[in-house]
């Protein structure tokens, strides 16, 4: 008896299903290509009028080229058929095709199927808390629609739909909550799609960094990360967030040599106490665990790199958390060997030469390390330089030269970049060191914010005894660029730790701002976050050591709640129970003879029945004759008192307890 | 051999599922130990989209996607619930069948009534073999269901099968009932048209065979009729009323009224049973289409003369009541 549950859709159904297809693959619009939303709007445009004006669907051979055509707009498009946004390309545009054939009940159901389909492949590009919303939304939809087109047309048929799936979904919140905490999760990808663009990380801090690279990250007011710190903060000139550290100078760029010497991890001795944080890292596609300087362990699996920089297994490509412990005062490497100090030391052969004459002039009379940077520090200060996110264009070739002596303008790398290729020269072994520095104070949480515009970059020299020590160029120059940090994240971008707008608008701007990652804070700590490690974290909070255990619980906690909620269905389906005394203890006389297999038949007076069965019980037979009577003079006697009736009860009551 | 076994437990799963479907006097409710549950090949295709959802979350390690695989399973939990929750407890109250031709249909009037204040939602009734009606049932709702008429004689209310997949037709939630009623088919209407010198030769035969000695003169016997209150005892046939619960009260008329039509089971002597009972079915329907006396004289009864829609429908019980 199928032929009527999927019989034709009606236009009103019709016309649903392309809103759904519409609304679930809007989202879609902000990552796809222009021109093919554009094609998408086009279909649904087309296919929202057809069945408006209730056309029959197109004809086979339209359809299959339509198809052909959508695969070639997407091959020719994007230039590829397969990776993540022709995939997606592909999926939307032909969702919106299926909905020019939709006559039968089964064309209805794929559709809401493709829906679901499309609604997921949203969140691989983007899962913030907007996303979140989308995702209710969407689903809401969805499961109106599916219950619409499960319904026969009538009065109110909308907002019945309505109902049932406002009903429905959060009904289900229990169980998809359960499901989601408990459910086993697997680290890691389990394979990776082609195309290199899978990943929703995006460009940060890198491994590579020529003249301009960090100014470019520093207009950006993308969060990096986000810290919390177990106690006080520490002061602002101590907020250095250690990242990558680079060794090697080429083509005025520095990097690490792919074929550079295997150095030892660095030896990190923590000179006073040591400041815990715990970080919500965002993805970068980057191996590097940011964390505050100078790191000294971390609770996830990492190694220590040369440069004292906490290095992860993988490139992180989702957001993670972990917590790392630092030392603000210590000694690094306080013994250099052989091949760190060489390579601390090296420089192309030649090129830059008035920086090289003058770290001999500089050097030429200082006996310690420490002194010469002093008197490169003042240096710097007494030549007004200026410092600027927007710096001139540096020569190719004599990059450094041509910053020291002719621009004198530049941002941090091009300071720190000047600083160690000086100290170098001078025949101080010095590295360059990139990171972030400084950190806003969440208005709403307790939590510090880096962003990308806190990128900077830094210089650190070997002395022996100390070992390498920080030496900030920037400071000479921008002194505000470092104590005032904390306040100059609310300045304009490139006021370059200057200028500050201050205002009535700009203030509720800043807390609308603060307030919306307050909440995208929290978001990304309690859900976004939420993966193996955090899941097995709650396992052992909740004392299941193994994942298998976990799988039990899971188990029975689902199956424990579908029980529960079919007691709950049952309960509520019970019989009504009367509210009249008498007759409730009458029913339970007849159960209690049901029981014993003489059930009354439904169309037999209590009296008769009583007499019919009597005769079979030898020792209760005339007590059930007298009750019925007593129950019938009750029924029809409007003489009868309170006390009468107290008086049946207990009769009932003995009798239902008696051994039958 | 699988293929076997399995064809052999889901033939013992339906035989368990008939043996158990609730049967009786009416009201028939459907109770909620009798409703059955499973996922319909939309619910199977469903599932398989949420195995492609949880992979693919757990792939790129995407919580968003892991949360809608989630809820969309769960909202497919529950509404298995809702399912179950809409058919359990509806109950038959009432059926009613118009009699019918054998070889026609029979027209069942199934009242539902639902207890729950919300209505029953697309709810597909079929009686065994038919095509369902669908409907959505409210606190008391007549279905009209037809089921072919195959024999003539009492036929049982054919199994009732409900079933819905309401909300999201992922779950067919169904369940049988069994009520004992049935329903009267007349004999299928066949035979040739009344000729006028049959009916008169068929009429004379008749009235030489059961006419009782004991007629008043100058009237004519008409036929029996119901006692009814005033009746003299004279006039009560007792023979013919010892076959049945009531007694039948010999009528007479006088001689100037045109004779009635007579049809008679003996003057078809040389039909087969089931044919004779067609050609008669077919003569009282023609002669109640006319005006005019008729009476019908089976081997059991003689009814009639008379006329009228209680008279006809007295002649095609007692056609479809023969044995």
């Amino acid at each position: 008896m199928t032929a009527p549950l999927t019989g034709p859709t009606s236009r009103k159904e019709r016309l649903a299903l392309v809103g759904l297809a519409l609304f679930v693959s809007a989202g879609h619009i902000a990552h796809l290509p222009v021109w093919l939303s554009g094609l998408a709007l086009l279909l649904f445009i087309w296919q929202g009028w057809a069945h408006w004006q209730g056309r029959p669907s197109p004809p086979g051979w339209l359809r299959g080229g339509a198809t052909l055509g959508v695969f070639a707009c997407v091959f020719f498009g994007i230039g590829q058929l397969t990776g993540q946004t022709a995939g997606v390309a592909l999926l939307a545009l032909m969702t919106t095709l299926k909905l020019s054939e939709l006559q039968r009940q089964r064309d209805a159901e794929i559709v809401l199927l493709l829906c679901c389909f499309v609604l997921a492949t949203e969140f691989l590009f983007s899962q913030s808390l907007a996303m979140a919303l989308y995702l209710v939304a969407g689903l809401f939809a969805i499961v109106t629609v599916f219950v619409y087109v499960h319904t026969l047309a009538g009065p109110a048929r909308l907002r019945h739909a309505l109902g049932e799936a406002a009903t429905l979904t959060v009904l289900a919140i229990p169980l998809a909550g359960l499901c989601f905490l408990l459910f086993p999760r697997l680290p890691g990808p389990l394979w990776h799609l082609g195309g290199g663009e899978d990943s929703s990380a995006v460009t940060g801090l890198s491994d590579r960094m020529s003249p301009g690279a960090i100014s470019q990250l520093a207009r950006s007011q993308r969060v990096a990360l986000r810290a919390r710190f177990d106690g006080p903060a520490p002061p602002p000139r101590a907020r250095y967030w250690r990242g990558p550290v680079l060794w090697d100078f080429a083509d005025n760029t520095w990097y690490n040599r792919a074929d550079g010497p295997d150095l030892a991890g660095a030896n990190v001795m923590a000179q006073g106490p040591t400041q815990s944080v715990t970080i919500t890292l965002e993805p970068r596609d980057q191996p590097w665990l940011i964390a505050l300087d100078t790191p000294l362990s971390a609770d996830r699996d990492y190694r220590l790199g040369a440069g004292a920089t906490l290095i992860a297994d993988t490139p992180i490509n989702e957001r993670i958390r972990y917590r790392t412990r630092s030392a603000l005062q210590r000694r690094l490497d306080p013994d250099l060997s052989r091949a760190a100090r060489a390579r601390a030391l090296a420089l192309p052969p030649a090129g830059n030469p008035r920086t090289r004459a003058l770290a001999r002039r500089l050097a030429a009379d200082t006996g310690s390390h420490r002194a010469l940077v002093d008197r490169a520090m003042k240096w710097l200060a007494a030549h007004n330089f200026v410092y600027t996110l927007r710096p001139p264009q540096t020569s190719a070739r004599n990059s450094v030269d041509d910053f020291l002596f002719r621009t004198r303008t530049g941002f941090c790398e091009h300071y720190a970049g000047a600083m160690v290729y000086l100290m170098r020269a001078a025949g101080v072994p010095a590295r360059v060191v990139t990171g972030y520095l400084g950190a806003e104070p969440a208005l709403y949480g307790d939590y510090w914010i880096v962003r990308d515009a806190n990128a900077h970059a830094w210089a650190e020299i070997w002395q022996a005894g100390s070992g390498w020590v920080r030496v900030d160029p920037t400071r000479a120059v921008a002194p505000t660029r470092i104590d005032r940090l904390p306040e100059n994240s609310r300045d304009s971008v490139d006021a370059g730790g200057n200028a500050r707008a201050d205002g009535p608008l700009t203030g509720l701007f800043y807390r609308g701002r603060m307030a919306w990652d307050g909440m995208n804070a929290a978001w990304n700590q309690w859900f976004l976050a939420y993966g193996p490690a955090l899941q097995q974290g709650l396992m052992q909070r909740l004392g299941l050591k193994s994942k298998g255990a976990g799988v039990i619980v899971l188990t029975l906690a689902s199956v424990g709640l579908l029980a529960l909620a079919s007691l709950f269905m049952i309960w509520r389906m019970r019989p009504a129970r009367t509210r009249d005394r008498v007759l409730r203890a009458w029913q339970g006389v007849e159960r209690r003879m049901a029981r014993i297999g003489r059930p009354r038949a439904r169309h037999e007076p209590a009296s008769h029945w009583a007499a019919r069965v009597a005769p079979t019980m030898p020792r209760n037979g005339p007590e059930l004759v007298a009750l019925a009577a007593h129950y019938e003079t009750l029924r029809y006697d409007p003489r009868s008192g309170t006390a009468e009736r107290r008086n049946f009860q207990r009769k009932a009551r003995r009798f239902r307890r008696r051994r039958l | 051999m699988a293929r076997r076994f399995v064809d052999r437990l889901v033939a013992r799963g339906a035989a368990s599922i008939a043996r158990r479907a609730p049967q009786g006097a009416l009201p028939l409710r459907v109770s909620p130990r009798r409703l059955y549950i499973l996922p319909t090949r939309f619910g199977g295709v469903f599932a398989l989209l949420m195995i492609a959802l949880l992979v693919g979350a757990t792939n790129y390690g995407n919580n968003l996607a892991f949360a809608l695989a989630f809820w969309l399973g769960a909202i497919a939990l529950v509404s298995m619930h809702r399912a179950h929750r809409n058919l359990s407890g509806l109950s038959l109250a009432d059926i009613h069948a118009e009699p019918a031709h054998a070889g026609g249909q029979l027209t069942w009037r199934l009242t539902w009534a639902s207890e729950a204040r919300r209505p029953r939602r697309r709810v597909a009734i079929a009686l065994a073999g038919a095509p369902p009606v669908v409907r959505d049932i409210r606190t008391s709702t007549t279905i009209t269901a037809e089921h072919p008429a195959n024999r003539r004689g009492e036929q049982a209310i054919a199994r009732i099968h409900i079933e819905s997949r309401y909300p999201l037709g992922l779950f067919r939630c169904w369940a049988y009932l069994v009520p004992r009623h049935t329903a009267l088919v007349y004999p299928s209407v066949a035979g040739t048209t009344r000729a006028h010198d049959t009916s008169h030769d068929t009429a004379d035969a008749a009235r030489e065979h059961i006419r009782p000695a004991s007629v008043m003169p100058g009237e004519f016997y008409r036929g029996h009729r119901r006692y009814r209150d005033g009746d003299t005892w004279a006039q009560i046939d007792w023979k013919h009323s010892a076959r049945r619960d009531h007694w039948l009260v010999r009528e007479s008329e006088s001689p100037v009224t045109p004779a009635p039509a007579v049809f008679a089971y003996h003057a078809l002597g040389d039909q087969p049973h089931e044919a004779r009972l067609s050609q008669l079915a077919r003569w009282v329907i023609e002669a109640a289409a006319l005006p005019g006396d008729y009476r019908l004289i089976l081997p059991d009864i003689d009814i009639g003369p008379a006329s009228g829609r209680a008279h006809r429908i007295a002649c095609l019980d007692a056609l479809a009541r023969q044995p």
